[in-house]
């Protein structure tokens, strides 16, 4: 009896460390505004445009992983929305590239499960949105000229441009 | 039995001709050229975005809002700063009733009020019955719309800004 009524004493003791923590104070997080996920769209676009990418489509997650800019170009192909989401996704969820997340899911390696998660996409053209090692949003690109490595280079431009935004 | 056969021979010829001569009839203009529809450009939806957001602004409101194309599809979107969970879609809802009906959604509301036959039109996929939803239109055609969620002054205010939105590119819509 002596045992039990120590462990509850230890049960309490958590208890109340527990509600003295979630007092203390809310979790701060850092997220991408709409205002630089504009700034990330358009420096992906005037990248883009360097090389006559004239036609992408660009998708900006928050740290969520949660739409926060969709902009389907005139003459997307109908996966091309879809695929600038997932890229998006990807990278935030990842962070890092999606094409390196590509080519360390591929075949028979270890990671190859990740597929299967909902959302996800093994194709270049995606990166998460870095604030030093937080990663606050992700963007993805899709259709421009220069395929996936095309892709991640106007995607890079515009993270960049949103973590320097965010600073 | 002779002339119920002749008979039925007849009609079959005369029907089979007509057939041909309705099938030739629609296949012309067919083979002629596709079929070619206006719809909302890409630049003009960012400046739509751009001019309802300004508009929006002014009374300190932060909005979510999206525009959809001829099809119903979301051509540009951008949610707000602090949006709850269900602004960015009620933006698009309301993008895709104004766009599907031609008109304000604010319209959809007493339209498909419960005591009106068309109350039934609710349980359509994608629509809501909310104000907020302009259709952007080159006469009667309907090129797009624009879907506007958390303004401060609620349904009216975001029709305001949807109209500001529409305004800007108003001169191109001919």
């Amino acid at each position: 009896m002596y045992r039990y009524a120590f462990l509850g004493l230890l049960g309490a003791a958590a208890a109340a460390a527990l509600i003295v923590n979630a007092q203390a104070k809310a979790l701060m997080e850092a997220n991408i505004s709409s205002e630089d996920a504009m700034v990330a769209y358009e420096a992906a676009l005037a990248e883009c445009r360097k090389s006559n990418s004239n036609d992408i489509t660009v998708v900006i997650v928050d740290r969520a992983g949660k739409e926060v800019l969709m902009a389907r170009s005139d003459g997307a192909a109908l996966h091309n929305l879809d695929l600038a989401r997932r890229k998006a996704y990807t990278g935030r969820t990842f962070r890092t590239s999606t094409t390196a997340w590509r080519d360390r899911s591929s075949g028979a390696q270890a990671a190859a499960g990740q597929r299967y998660l909902n959302d996800v996409i093994p194709l270049g053209g995606g990166l998460p949105i870095m604030l030093g090692q937080d990663a606050i949003g992700g963007i993805g690109v899709s259709g421009s000229n220069g395929g996936q490595p095309g892709d991640e280079a106007c995607a890079k431009a515009g993270a960049d441009a949103a973590a320097a935004a965010s600073r | 039995m002779q002339t119920p056969f002749k008979f039925a021979v007849g009609s079959a010829a005369v029907v089979a001709v007509g057939l041909t001569a309705g099938i030739m009839a629609t296949s012309a203009p067919l083979l002629a050229q596709p079929l070619i529809q206006k719809n909302i450009s890409l630049a003009q939806a960012i400046t739509v975005v751009k001019a309802a957001i300004a508009e929006c602004s002014k009374d300190g409101s932060v909005i979510s809002i999206t525009v959809v194309d001829r099809d119903g599809e979301v051509r540009f979107a951008v949610r707000a700063n602090g949006a709850n969970p269900h602004n960015f879609e009620l933006s698009r809802r309301k993008a895709y009733t104004a766009r599907t009906f031609r008109g304000p959604s604010a319209n959809f509301i007493t339209k498909s009020a419960p005591d009106k036959d068309l109350f039934g039109q609710r349980m359509l996929k994608e629509v809501i019955p909310l104000g907020g939803g302009m259709p952007i239109m080159i006469g009667q055609e309907a090129i797009g719309a624009v879907g506007i969620s958390g303004a401060k002054g609620g349904q009216p205010a975001e029709e305001a800004c949807g109209k500001a939105g529409i305004a800007a590119i108003q001169s191109q819509l001919s």
